[in-house]
């Protein structure tokens, strides 16, 4: 044991210039000012790989000089090297799978995908989302529509709190400085010219309009074929779609009769897409009505017969099945 | 039992444990375990940034549109709380490898600031969001972002909470490395709880550096 008193004083401790420290924080203050401006550029596609190469060299300097990794033994970096591999690996193998898993391309119009972008109280989302449904009807008990553009929109619970009292304010001034201002003065004088613009405008559409009276008659005839969507009564439409959903038709054949239903890329042979009219044993209301009551006739499909449901609201999903095609 | 303490306390320097050979072997295991427990850490946070690729990936509307309502300046503070707190803890392990007690003192209460900061910001921004009706989950209650709002923001909630809570763990040790420091426990000879703790605060500083300019930034 005597033996420690020497080793004891052997740990001298590795100490960095002072200047080694300054130096990478303002390599790190000025790498976080280059990012927030880059990102201000709007340059799109090379954003993220910007942005991620500058993180990379900021954190390269973090655990390199600050966490001492450059200056330690190396058994500490294999440490945080196989940390970084195995990242890598996830990352990889699971970014892979990602892309190829069919349903979530983007072009499929998967689910997922068709409510990315559409405004949040989309009368379509809401009838598939209860949740966001409440949300949504609470929103309009309160007046507060949603337009997509949240920055400048009103804020929840309005009467709760200060800021947005104030912001209330400044909504409500400015509606009421607009036609005390420029309106009595500009309205004078557009009226004006007006009158002169208007008659060499509405000069071409009489003379178009009688020629759409007279494509009409014509017309009537194909409509109905194109979409068949009319010829039905709404009571048994709705009645259809209720019955689509109640069946739970949409697994396979999507909310919007797609024919992209979560199930649909398991199945070996793919349902068919309603909004492309491809009703695979026949276009005809009594076609329909067949597949549903006796199943297809391919074997290998999985669309069984529903036999089941009552002969009248099987007519009512063929009905709402012919007016899903566009 | 005296006996063995005696024995400690004659042959030792007090911080050396017996199980270990020598002060550097004690700090050597220290590190080492330390550092096995970031790798762990990077692999904890890579889900979370995995859950961010994915999601972007499904929902890339829906992220351009949600990210411009976190609040840019807010988030560059916070890196420049962060950054300067990381600089702060560099030094604080430097004046205890150095033996400057003061200084050490100084730089650690200074970090504990710029991270007392770091909560005072975060706090804002998350009164703001809840203020909006920007809840996470199932509360999510704001109809003015387009696509899937509430994806995004359940995972910015998940991603700095997380951190967050790392923070506040960091000021825990902070605090209880500053007051050890003021007892003198801390010399050249040993100061591996510091150099740890430090290690840890820098990880902390890592995960933002990552998480900035994905959540904040990214357009």
């Amino acid at each position: 044991m005597s033996h420690h008193k020497d080793s004891h004083g052997s740990h001298e401790p590795h100490v960095l210039p002072l200047s080694i420290y300054f130096g990478v924080f303002f390599a790190l203050m000025i790498l976080t000012y280059i990012t927030v401006k880059v990102s201000q550029l709007g340059l799109g596609a090379l954003a993220i790989p910007i942005a991620m190469t500058v993180a990379l060299i900021k954190a390269g300097f973090v655990v390199g000089y600050f966490m001492h990794l450059r200056y330690d033994d190396r058994f500490l970096s294999l440490f945080f090297a196989s940390s970084i591999v195995f990242l890598g690996v996830f990352f990889a193998f699971t970014v892979y799978d990602l892309g190829a898993r069919d349903t979530w391309v983007p072009e499929e119009h998967t689910q997922v995908n068709l409510i990315d972008g559409k405004p949040f109280c989309d009368p379509e989302i809401l009838k598939n989302n209860d949740r966001r449904k409440k949300v949504c009807d609470e929103a309009k008990k309160r007046g507060d529509h949603g337009h997509g553009h949240g920055a400048h929109g009103n804020v929840v619970k309005a009467a709760a709190h200060p800021t947005p009292a104030k912001r209330g304010v400044a909504k409500v001034a400015q509606p009421a400085a607009r036609p005390a201002t420029p309106a009595p003065v500009a309205r004078p004088t557009t009226p004006a010219p007006a009158p002169v613009a208007r008659p060499t405008t509405p000069a071409p559409a009489p003379a178009a309009r009688p020629t759409a009276p007279a494509a009409r008659p014509t017309a009537p005839a194909p409509a109905p074929a194109a979409r068949p969507a009319a010829q039905f009564d709404a009571a048994s439409l709705a009645a259809g779609k209720k019955l689509y959903q109640a069946n739970a038709c949409w697994t396979c054949h999507g909310n919007e009769g797609k024919g992209d239903g979560a199930a649909a890329a398991a199945l070996p042979v793919k349902p068919a897409n309603f909004a492309l009219g491809n009703y695979k044993y026949g276009g005809s209301l009594g076609d329909i009505y067949k597949v549903l009551s006796n199943g297809s006739p391919n074997k290998a499909s999985g669309m069984v017969a529903y036999a089941h449901i009552p002969d009248n609201d099987r007519w009512s999903i063929a009905k709402y099945l012919l007016s899903l095609k566009k | 039992m005296s006996q063995v303490a005696d024995h400690a306390h004659t042959e030792h320097p007090p911080h050396l444990h017996h199980h270990f050979h020598s002060s550097a072997q004690q700090a050597a295991s220290a590190k080492l375990g330390m550092w096995v427990f970031i790798a762990q850490e990077i692999l904890f946070f890579s889900g979370l940034f995995m859950a961010y690729i994915a999601l972007r990936y499904l929902y890339p509307k829906t992220f351009l549109a949600a990210h411009e309502h976190l609040d840019v300046s807010m988030g560059a503070l916070n890196t420049v709380f962060l950054i300067t707190s990381s600089l702060t803890m560099a030094l604080a392990v430097r004046a205890a490898q150095t033996s400057n007690k003061k200084w050490a003192e100084i730089n650690l209460l200074l970090t504990i600031g710029f991270a007392l900061a770091f909560c005072v910001v975060k706090y804002f921004e998350y009164s703001h969001k809840f203020h909006l009706g920007i809840f996470p989950g199932k509360y999510y209650a704001y109809t003015h972002i387009p696509g899937n709002p509430e994806v995004f923001f359940g995972l910015y909630f998940v991603m700095t909470g997380m951190h967050a809570l790392h923070v506040v763990v960091g000021i825990g040790l902070l605090l209880w490395i500053y007051l050890k420091t003021r007892t003198g426990a801390f010399s050249a000879a040993y100061y591996s709880p510091v150099e740890n703790v430090g290690l840890y605060w820098h990880l902390v500083d890592l995960i933002w550096i990552f998480l900035f300019p994905l959540l904040y930034l990214v357009k």
